[in-house]
């Protein structure tokens, strides 16, 4: 069984009064261990997806399911115990007034022991100093650290990133990068990324879904969908990718 | 002598030393890349040239555009600069432009300066297809929250050239934008930067490469490398660079 | 200069509050006894003088101060009470709930402290706690506003988002993540509102429908003082200066709590 499916979904805002469809017809299931780029210019609906898997948006179409239960006519309270997110921005995705050792023991819903702080800080490779800390009173890359604290720390078994370095300087990406992918393979989660960054996504995932125009236009196994790629839109997206 | 000189730049906030002794020079039509991760004083670089620091910066050295001298220039007298000589394209064209108030008009208030300064007359439609957008009357009747991002940084390459400055500087200005809309706004840039000196400032080698073949690299506040991008990418010689190369491959 | 403003509010609140504390069981004389001696200029032994009944203008300064106090923390208190859980709520309930209270509170909006301070002393009499009901109850649509378009801000921000993923439910985030961030908005508007609500008791007790006539208030103070505008215009300056000093001290304490409160600004010193 996957661990969660969207099938079929589609999410319609109304922007002003005028029904405007972000996304439709996605069919995309991610099993345990998976590791699933989303790829896509702004406005494709990437973060759309994410957010619709992980039951913050409802869906107006199909269904998302979570173990083979759907969160949309049941409860989302067993998929939130199991899934979280890094967000794109760690300066808005902190509580500013709250201090690091609170903000990862959130997910806990209870209150953390020092040593668990200390592992969890431990884990993204951050000092225990830092946990009575501000996030205004770290770095970029440390605060990012901290996001992905907090999204581990209730031992998910899914974890969905949303451009989780492309706020980060540059130097500090690689880092950040590396800490996803050695906390995903060695807690053996299944990853969802979403970028626009092909070179992000072809070091991360082994599976890859191009959207484009709130569609999933193409899927398949990363080497396959770079190498060959078949949809044109894949192809101008690949075109556009500056590399060294 | 050339287009932009500068000489022994160093901008002091308090006691912290944001850019230290930098000098280079830009011939009329050349550009330049600078390259930098962030905190290596590339951005301060380029604000302090087009004089738009804070007065808390202390700037030194010498900044000479077409043989005027900027450091010391007095705020009104950097306002006609920028009216004339120097323009500058930032990262961020949705908080460059006024929410309120549409593009077109934001437009005409530049063509109102620069017909006062020149005597020529332009149009806010011509100056919008000028750097490529299909339907300017739309688009110049649009607000900017109503543009893609694509369309909001053309908006702003076209509020920069009005005045068909000399230099313009640009400040990541593809930072902001997805990959494919990154490659045309590059290819509009490469246009119409074609007959002007351009500075080009990025974290990214690989956007730099697409049009500055000269480049410095800066941390700290210093000029640790320079040449030839191709070159400084294939044997990079300070590690900084070289962290940044492998930066910009993407690999892990 | 950071804090100073801290302090300088401090300052001025912690003296009308010592001011009233005292009045609570000493003044120099009666402030509602009528004496003999009137319209004195200050001196020895009424050292601002005395008012047209010949009572001591600085005793009904001192005995003023208990009412602005009471009227001032009593509204504002009980507004902020009111008003910012219905803003928050307001914001956070869906949209066609929390529509009702935001459209409850701006028709309040339009019903000003001195129309609602009518009313109730039409059915109660003019008292003290007229006034206290009538500016508090006129103060709510302040806080209900504030809370609801800062908390509106709030629930905009991912973190808000990363609790609702780590299963936070409303109630959670609106005591976890909600109020602490709100809260400089109602430190400003709880001061911004204690200068208004003085300002309107004064001015209630000038038209005679806040406390009575035996509790001197700096509002009756200057209506008094008016008969007396041109002979003994000093009369006048008393109690408008404590209202200023009152009100700027409110002003203040609220702009340096604000501070004090945000981890962001209380690094940069």
């Amino acid at each position: 069984m996957s661990l969660i499916e969207i099938r079929g979904g589609a999410v319609t805002y109304t922007r002003r009064g005028v029904p405007f469809v972000a996304v439709r017809d996605v069919d995309l299931a991610v099993e345990p261990g998976d590791r699933v780029g989303i790829v896509g210019g702004s406005g494709s609906g990437k973060t759309t997806i994410a957010r619709l898997m992980l039951g913050l948006v409802r869906p107006s179409a199909g269904d998302v399911l979570f173990r083979g239960r759907s969160i949309v006519t049941g409860s989302p309270d067993e998929l939130r115990r199991s899934a979280s997110l890094v967000f794109q921005d760690p300066n808005s995705s902190l509580d500013p007034r709250m201090r690091v050792d609170r903000i990862i023991a959130e997910p806990l819903r209870r209150r953390a022991t020092p040593v668990e702080i200390e592992e969890a800080l431990a884990s993204v490779g951050l000092d225990p100093q830092h946990a009575r800390r501000f996030p205004h009173q770290l770095s970029g890359g440390q605060r990012q650290r901290v996001a992905i604290a907090r999204a581990l720390v209730a031992d998910p078994k899914l974890l969905v990133a949303d451009e989780p370095v492309s706020a980060l300087d540059v130097l500090v990406r690689g880092q950040v990068l590396r800490l996803i992918r050695d906390e995903v393979t060695s807690r053996n989660l299944a990853l969802v990324m979403i970028s626009h960054d092909l070179t992000v996504v072809r070091e991360l995932c082994n599976r890859v879904c191009v959207v484009h125009d709130g569609r999933i236009v193409e899927a398949g196994p990363v080497e396959d969908v770079f190498q060959r790629p078949r949809d044109e839109y894949t192809v101008r997206l690949l075109e556009a990718t500056l590399s060294l | 002598m050339s287009f932009l000189e500068v000489d022994d730049l160093t901008v002091r906030f308090g006691d912290t030393v944001a850019v230290d002794h930098v000098g280079f020079a830009v011939e009329d039509t050349g550009r330049l890349g600078i390259i930098g991760a962030s905190g290596s004083g590339k951005s301060v670089t380029s604000l302090a040239i087009a004089g738009l620091l804070s007065e808390t910066a202390r700037v030194t050295g010498s900044i000479r555009l077409d043989g005027q001298e900027l450091v010391g220039l007095r705020e009104r007298e950097y306002r006609e600069l920028r009216g004339s000589k120097l323009s500058m394209i930032f990262q961020e064209p949705m908080t460059a432009l006024d929410p309120t108030m549409r593009v077109g008009r934001q437009i005409a208030e530049v063509i109102a300066l620069h017909e006062r300064r020149s005597g020529k007359r332009l149009t806010v439609e011509a100056e919008l297809a000028r750097v490529g957008i299909r339907d300017p009357q739309r688009v110049g009747e649009s607000f900017p929250h109503q543009l893609s991002g694509g369309q909001r940084q053309r908006a702003l390459i076209a509020m920069a050239i009005i005045n068909r400055p000399g230099l313009v500087i640009c400040d990541e200005p593809t930072t902001a934008l997805d990959v494919l809309v990154q490659k045309q706004i590059l290819g509009l840039l490469d246009e119409v930067l074609t007959d002007r000196a351009a500075l080009f400032v990025s974290h990214d080698l690989a956007v730099v490469r697409e049009v500055c073949r000269h480049i410095i690299v800066m941390e700290h506040g210093r000029i640790v490398e320079q040449g030839d991008v191709d070159d400084v990418i294939a044997t990079p010689e300070h590690e900084y660079t070289a962290r940044l190369v492998a930066a910009a491959r993407g690999t892990l | 200069m950071r804090g100073s403003s801290l302090w300088a509010g401090a300052f001025l609140i912690g003296l009308v509050a010592l001011t009233a504390g005292v009045a609570l069981f000493w003044t120099p004389f009666d402030p509602t006894a009528n004496g003999p001696l009137r319209l004195a200029p200050p001196g020895w032994p009424h050292l601002l003088g005395t008012d047209a009944f010949g009572s001591d203008v600085l005793s009904r300064l001192m005995a003023g101060a208990k009412v602005v106090l009471l009227v001032g923390v009593l509204s504002v208190v009980g507004a902020a009470v009111v008003g910012v859980p219905v803003g928050i709520a307001a914001a956070m309930l869906p949209r066609a709930w929390g529509e009702i209270p935001a459209r409850l509170s701006d028709i309040l909006y339009g019903f000003p402290a001195l129309l609602l301070a009518i009313l109730f002393a039409a059915a109660l009499g003019g008292s003290t706690w007229t006034a206290v009901m009538a500016i508090g109850i006129a103060t709510i649509p302040a806080f209900v506003r504030i809370a609801r378009a800062g908390t509106l801000e709030v629930l905009s921000q991912p973190y808000v988002e990363a609790a609702q993923l780590a299963g936070l439910g409303p109630l959670a985030i609106a005591r976890r993540h909600v109020l602490p961030n709100i809260a400089p908005l109602v430190w400003v508007q709880a001061s911004v509102s204690f200068g208004i609500a003085i300002l309107s008791e004064a001015g209630l007790s000038y038209l005679g429908l806040g406390s009575g006539p035996d509790s001197p208030t700096w509002g009756r103070m200057l209506r008094e003082a008016q008969d007396h505008l041109f002979s003994t215009p000093i009369l006048a300056l008393w109690p408008g200066l404590a209202v200023a000093f009152a009100t700027l001290g409110f002003n203040l304490l609220g702009d340096g709590l604000r501070d004090v409160l945000d981890p962001r600004l209380r690094e940069r010193a």
